[in-house]
């Protein structure tokens, strides 16, 4: 899976978590929204885990293009502060991450194969 | 200077473009003396020409006119005048146009000489003296002037009163003498006739070159008046021009007049002092024709001079009241300026603290919190399971409180989601229930926005602290003039500014705006705070 976050400190907790997580692995990480397009482009990750507020692109945005150019990744849009949601769009927030739901998502995802991303 | 920045409307319209007088803001910033920028005559390209020729011939026929009305109405006869207006209008055309038009003032003053009862060397002495004298104040006038107009400080005024003085004495001298020394005058009339000569040009100078000042388009920023301003600036003229004429009459003494003189200074700045003055020496000065028949300066009276002092008198004064009141808005708005200017500063602290919580320890208590989330499971014994739970817990505890101090410190909602969502965050947080009645549809600038936020926040605060009410009304429109913050209650009433400090720091906000605010709160009934924010060229 892809990681994306301009936080290189929570960037390396996420990295542990998925470490941790079992049938998880970390294809990338990267710091910014443009980034995440680009290696969602070239890996296919499976899911991508993406920072909402970011500088270049925010999560949503990236979301989208993500979308187009890797129609099959399931994003999972997180953010540190969810009560400053915009559009009807869910954010995951930060600290609710856990091995725990990390397979849930997955798993709804895998029940769903066709369901818009997130 | 290339006249590519010649601003429009500057110059008088048939002016000759390069020697006109601007206001210009890159003389001070080279710290050169002014803003004269006079080209000789020669170096003028030949489509200039042309409109020199023009300005010429104008000022020509204004000074030749407006000494032909002195004539006609009797006060000023072929020796001096009560008041000799031409001098004015030379100077203000020399003064705004350019030193190089003096040959119209000469070629004016030689054509509205009276031949009939002047020799003709004395006539050519006399209008010599005369365009010294025109030359001579527009020439300090020039060197006076800076970046504004003379008219918006005192040492403008006392400058330009100084120079018209000097100049004026200097054709009360030439042109006596020459009448002396040709014949028409005797030497033993000459410090009468020298005297009156000097208060009536001063007079001319001291009631046509502020005027001309004050409505060229140099003057000052023009405002636009509302119609009130309208009615209020004709009500003032018909006051003064009905005052004046009493007084002319001898029914009242004159200085009846300077109440409103004052107020139409105050009210109306440069623009309304000189045109009230005008209208009142136009009364003043018919009403001495009228009593004592047309002025010659053999029937010199006690009574025309006093009536010039009169004019010097109310003229003088006059500019020196809208130089205060035009001093006290600049003060104003340099205070104003400098709120807005260290409001913004502070604004953008507190954007930039935010940023940082938000990026730096938000962060990292984020990142232990899955980390210590990941070790939950591998508690060994009892104890230290508790001990987790009571560590995450602690850390959620931080986590609220430190998104709770980034909320208030800078509304970095507003960056993310926009007034309008923003405000419906905070209707969603309130204690009380919260109505929208409106939010605004349109973008504007970020600091009006944070204003507006603010006031909402506070007002919201308030309401929630004090005042017991059910519902509260939360409004914010986007206006033309602004943004509108409406927050009513139903509660207990009774607040206000000097009371609660978070009101206080509402009406600075406002006030660092240049907008407006008020705060309606009858006990029993509830609690309205208004604000208007004057939305910013962004």
């Amino acid at each position: 899976m892809l990681l994306a976050d301009d936080s290189p400190v929570f960037l390396a907790a996420a990295e542990t978590l998925v470490a941790a997580t079992p049938g998880f692995e970390v294809a990338a990480t990267c710091g910014s929204g443009r980034e995440a397009v680009a290696i969602a482009a070239r890996l296919r990750p499976d899911l991508a885990l993406i920072d909402e507020s970011m500088p270049d692109l925010d999560g949503t945005e990236a979301a989208h293009e993500i979308a187009v150019v890797s129609p099959e990744t399931f994003v999972v849009l997180v953010s540190a502060d969810p009560s400053l949601r915009r559009r009807s769009i869910p954010l995951t927030d930060k600290r609710s991450l856990s091995p725990m739901l990390l397979t849930r998502l997955w798993q709804r995802r895998a029940a769903a194969p066709d369901a818009a991303p997130v | 200077m290339g006249g590519s920045r010649e601003r429009a409307g500057i110059s008088l319209p048939r002016v000759r473009r390069g020697d006109a007088l601007r206001p210009d803001d890159t003389a001070a910033q080279q710290g050169s003396a002014g803003v004269l920028h006079s080209t000789a005559g020669a170096r003028a390209p030949a489509w200039l020409a042309g409109s020199y020729l023009w300005g010429v011939v104008l000022l020509v026929l204004l000074y030749w006119g407006v000494a032909k009305l002195g004539y006609a109405f009797g006060f000023s006869g072929p020796i001096a005048a009560i008041v000799w207006l031409p001098v004015g209008v030379g100077v203000a055309f020399l003064t705004i146009g350019g030193l190089s038009f003096w040959p119209g003032a000469f070629v004016g003053d030689l054509l509205a000489n009276q031949y009939s009862s002047l020799p003709v060397g004395g006539a050519i002495g006399q209008s010599l003296g005369n365009l010294a004298e025109v030359v001579l104040i527009a020439f300090l006038m020039r060197s006076i002037i800076r970046r504004r107009s003379p008219l918006t400080t005192l040492s403008g005024v006392l400058g330009m009163v100084a120079a018209i003085c000097t100049g004026t004495a200097l054709s009360a001298l030439v042109g006596p003498l020459t009448l002396a020394a040709t014949g028409p005058l005797s030497f033993g009339e000459f410090p009468h006739v020298s005297w009156t000569w000097w208060l009536g040009d001063t007079c001319g100078a001291l009631l046509v070159l502020p005027l001309a000042l004050a409505w060229s388009p140099l003057a000052e920023m023009r405002r636009r008046l509302s119609r009130r301003s309208v009615i209020e600036a004709v009500a003032i003229v018909a006051v003064v021009a009905v005052l004046s004429w009493v007084a002319a009459r001898g029914i009242l003494p004159a200085y009846v007049i300077f109440p409103i003189l004052a107020l139409a200074a105050i009210r109306f700045g440069s623009r309304g002092a000189t045109t009230a003055v005008f209208v009142s020496i136009a009364f003043v000065v018919w009403g001495e024709t009228d009593r004592h028949g047309h002025f010659t300066v053999h029937a010199f009276s006690q009574s025309v001079s006093e009536t010039q002092l009169f004019v010097v008198v109310a003229a003088v004064s006059s500019l020196c009241w809208t130089a205060l009141v035009a001093e006290r808005e600049e003060a104003e708005q340099g205070l104003r300026v400098s709120n807005a200017r260290a409001f913004t500063a502070a604004e953008a602290e507190r954007r930039r603290m935010e940023r940082d919580l938000h990026d730096g320890a938000q962060q990292r208590l984020l990142a232990l919190a899955i980390r210590l989330g990941l070790q939950q499971d591998e508690a060994t014994t009892p104890a230290l399971e508790q001990f987790l739970v009571e560590t995450e817990e602690q850390l959620n505890e931080a986590i609220d409180e430190l998104r709770n101090l980034s909320h208030g410190i800078h509304p970095s909602v507003l960056s993310e989601l926009g007034l309008a969502n923003a405000v419906r965050t905070l209707a969603v947080r309130s204690t009380i229930p919260v109505k929208l009645v409106e939010l605004p549809t349109r973008m504007v600038d970020p600091d009006t926005q944070a204003a507006a936020y603010f006031i909402v926040t506070e007002a919201l605060a308030n309401a929630q602290k004090h005042s017991h009410a059910s519902t509260i009304r939360v409004r914010v429109a986007s206006r033309l003039a602004g943004l509108h913050v409406v927050v009513e209650d139903d509660g207990v009433g009774g607040a206000s500014v000097s009371a609660g400090s978070g009101l206080r720091g509402i009406r600075e906000r406002v006030d660092a705006f240049g907008g407006m605010f008020a705060v309606e709160s009858p006990r029993g009934i509830g609690t309205r705070v208004t604000a208007v924010i004057p939305t910013r060229a962004v």
